[in-house]
């Protein structure tokens, strides 16, 4: 029992269960004031959690000088200091790959671009895919992934917001869960953010005939109870994830390789 | 004076007797039955005549009014009368002397019973009882208070304490009989050490007992004492297990018990069964340091997401979001019994379809079991995980719990190890667990001490057990 080797949950470690990746889909609506400090905030807390994350960020598309999905899918390595330093998670470039990956695979098989985007980072935990609607419709349909869309107090987010949640729904099949960002300490931005929650729910409900859920987050999680907001939005997104398996991956190898070899990016 | 004895098979024999030592003058003085036959007491009737001048003054001294309105008898008559009232007052003196005789005995008989519940009725009634009892003016007059409104109007205070110390007195007495008839009984002593060394509380031990048939052989009487408790022990066995069944179950209980590793063991029996998508995991431990982080390390060796809810609503909207889980799991802060935020925890937990499972430490004192049974039990709590078996050395006290509160056991951990040391609640092979010869304890009682077991134990559970 007091064997090195040995600990609490190594009967766990032998039982059954095999690494799953979870991904995860942020929908870009060029709102970047919001979006990206909420990418950010979720991509620190899944951090803190552990979990090792890529962020595949196809608003950028791949150049040379700046490698990302593309490059790998092309068997190439992406160069060391891919990703920042100062964090310990990799961002890539994807928009060109992201377009390549759906243009590859048949609407019937759309699981399979999550099975090589899993190979292709399998090293990491988490795959974050930060992308505008149209090219999540395009390139990710019928996949299960429930994209995050967020959008600001601001009423002129609405109807844009709306656009991109009926486009993910009627082009991709895609069902978006929208997160209002707003200042929590503010009880007016509150009150504002429940106000346009209501009308998207409203919208989607008259003129799509879904429910949609509507969530908020803090925009900038100073203090510890906006954390903990960030850290419950950032479970919810892990739970309702689609999770790629290994068995799964198998799978992926054998229909990457006859389309495109793979190739492996590694964390930093 | 000449009186003789003559003793015959009949009256007639021993009359003849008397008249042939006497004659015809033979005066019969008494006349009774032996275990012989008949005895009479006769004289001559001369010897009479001696004592006539004494014995007519005599009868005239006390007689004397009555004989001045009657003519005087003739001295024969009045010879043979005053024999006859001799002879009477010779036989019922003997009458009286034997029911005397009879009375004392049947007094004595009386006197040896009448001091003692004399003596008894005196240590049991207080003085204030004595008070009250007594209605004489002076008495009450001590307490300043005047006879009828005290008769009218006892303290109910004092009235139900002493109800209870007359109830106490009576259920000491009953005990300390009862004790002493079962240690005259080699088996049911035998049985009876055994359970209390095994950890097994008094009053349930008793409960069994007065059940226990009479003619049983000690080893007869252990199998059936066994089968008594197994039969009584709650567990789940006639039902599917907590991880196949599914549902929302929230672990609760004391500090340390082991509600997270029961958690994860829970949660990993389940995804072995139906997947790690079949399971959710929430903690409300947000006290703990550390405590969602353990959570989540096993989630994550899962593959499965552990949640943090905050409060009630939070929890809400969790479940709502775990609804098509088969099996979720909530982990939450450990609570003393008596820590009154226990109630907010609880009260955070009531929910729709949200089961309590009250996770019990077997390594706990019998006393903090019953403390925390008691405490959650109020709160509706009705099921329960038996923890740390393999650490305890007796599991008694906590079977002991367990089937006096009549609580249903889902399960028992026996290790450290997850998921392996989770194991479905076998109450044959719980009770044979406890029923095992420990080793040796400075803390086992002696044979002598069982005494003081019984007179202090409280709270008898008969009706309980069905033997």
């Amino acid at each position: 029992m007091l064997d090195a080797s040995l600990h609490q949950t190594t009967g766990l470690h032998e039982l059954f269960i095999q690494p799953a990746q979870h991904v995860i889909v942020m929908t870009s609506n060029g709102d970047w004031h919001g979006e990206l400090p909420l990418l950010w905030s979720l991509c620190s807390a899944w951090s803190d959690m552990g979990y090792t994350l890529a962020v595949l960020d196809a608003t950028i598309s791949e150049s040379e000088n700046n490698p990302g999905l593309q490059q790998l899918m092309d068997n190439m390595r992406l160069p060391a200091g891919t990703g920042l330093d100062q964090v310990n998670w990799a961002i890539v470039p994807a928009a060109i790959g992201l377009t390549q990956l759906g243009g590859s695979a048949s609407p019937d098989a759309a699981p399979t671009s999550l099975q090589t985007l899993s190979h292709l980072f399998d090293s990491y935990e988490i795959i974050v895919i930060y992308a505008s609607a149209q090219n999540l419709a395009a390139c990710l349909p019928d996949t299960g992934l429930e994209p995050l869309l967020p959008l600001s107090i601001n009423t002129l987010s609405i109807v844009p917001t709306y656009r991109a949640l009926k486009h993910l729904m009627l082009k991709g099949r895609l069902h978006a869960t929208t997160v209002t960002v707003v200042d929590t300490a503010n009880p007016m931005d509150l009150l504002a953010a429940q106000h346009v929650n209501q009308r998207l729910q409203d919208c989607a409900f008259n003129f799509l005939g879904q429910h949609i859920d509507t969530l908020t987050a803090p925009s900038q999680p100073l203090d510890e109870l906006a954390a903990d907001d960030i850290k419950t939005l950032a479970l919810r997104l892990l739970e309702r994830a689609v999770s790629v398996r290994q068995d799964t991956i198998t799978q992926a190898r054998a229909s990457a390789s006859a389309t495109t070899p793979p190739a492996t990016a590694r964390k930093h | 004076m000449n009186i003789q004895r003559f003793s015959a098979l009949t009256s007639r024999e021993a009359l003849a007797k008397a008249r042939m030592a006497f004659g015809d003058s033979t005066l019969i003085l008494s006349n009774r039955q032996t275990d012989s036959g008949v005895e009479v007491l006769a004289a001559a009737e001369n010897s009479f005549s001696e004592l006539e001048a004494p014995v007519v003054a005599n009868t005239r001294m006390t007689a004397a009014p009555a004989r001045r309105s009657t003519p005087a008898p003739s001295t024969q008559t009045q010879v043979e009368e005053d024999a006859d009232q001799l002879t009477m007052s010779t036989l019922s003196f003997q009458d009286y002397v034997r029911e005397r005789m009879l009375k004392r005995q049947h007094e004595e008989k009386k006197s040896t019973a009448a001091p003692r519940t004399a003596s008894n009725t005196q240590r049991s009634v207080s003085p204030v009882s004595s008070a009250l009892n007594d209605p004489s003016p002076s008495r009450l007059a001590l307490n300043g208070q005047t006879a009828a409104p005290a008769l009218k109007r006892p303290d109910p205070g004092i009235a139900d304490e002493l109800h209870a110390m007359k109830a106490m007195i009576e259920d000491r007495f009953n005990t300390l009989a009862w004790f002493g008839q079962a240690h005259q009984n080699p088996t049911q002593s035998n049985l009876m050490f055994k359970l209390i060394q095994a950890g097994f509380s008094p009053s349930l031990t008793r409960t069994l007992l007065e059940k226990m048939p009479q003619d049983n052989s000690p080893n007869a009487a252990m199998a059936w004492a066994a089968d008594v408790l197994e039969r009584n022990l709650r567990t789940d066995a006639q039902t599917l297990p907590l991880q196949e069944e599914g549902g929302i179950y929230a672990l609760v209980g004391a500090t340390g018990v082991g509600k997270t590793s029961t958690t994860a063991k829970l949660a990993s029996q389940c995804a072995r069964l139906h997947g790690p998508a079949s399971v959710g995991l929430i903690t409300m431990d947000s006290y703990r340091i550390g405590a969602h982080e353990q959570l989540r390390n096993y989630g994550r060796l899962l593959g499965v997401v552990a949640h943090l809810a905050h409060d009630q609503s939070a929890l809400q909207d969790l479940l709502g979001l775990l609804a098509n889980k088969k099996l979720i799991l909530i982990d939450t802060v450990g609570i003393a019994p008596r820590d009154p935020r226990k109630n907010d925890m609880l009260d955070m937990l009531a929910l729709p379809r949200v089961n309590r499972l009250l996770v019990l430490n077997a390594v706990s004192h019998g006393d903090a079991l019953d403390d925390a049974i008691t405490a959650f039990r109020a709160r509706g709590i009705q099921q329960a995980v038996l923890s740390k078996v393999d650490e305890a050395i007796k599991i008694g006290p906590a079977l002991d719990a367990v089937i006096r509160h009549q609580i249903q056991l889902r399960g028992v951990t026996t290790g450290q190890r997850v998921p392996e040391d989770f194991e479905a609640a076998n109450a044959a092979k719980l009770i044979k667990l406890a029923m095992r010869a420990p080793g040796k304890s400075a803390f086992d009682p002696q044979t002598s001490d069982l005494g003081f077991f019984f007179t202090q134990a409280r709270g008898h559970t008969a009706g309980m057990l069905h033997a």
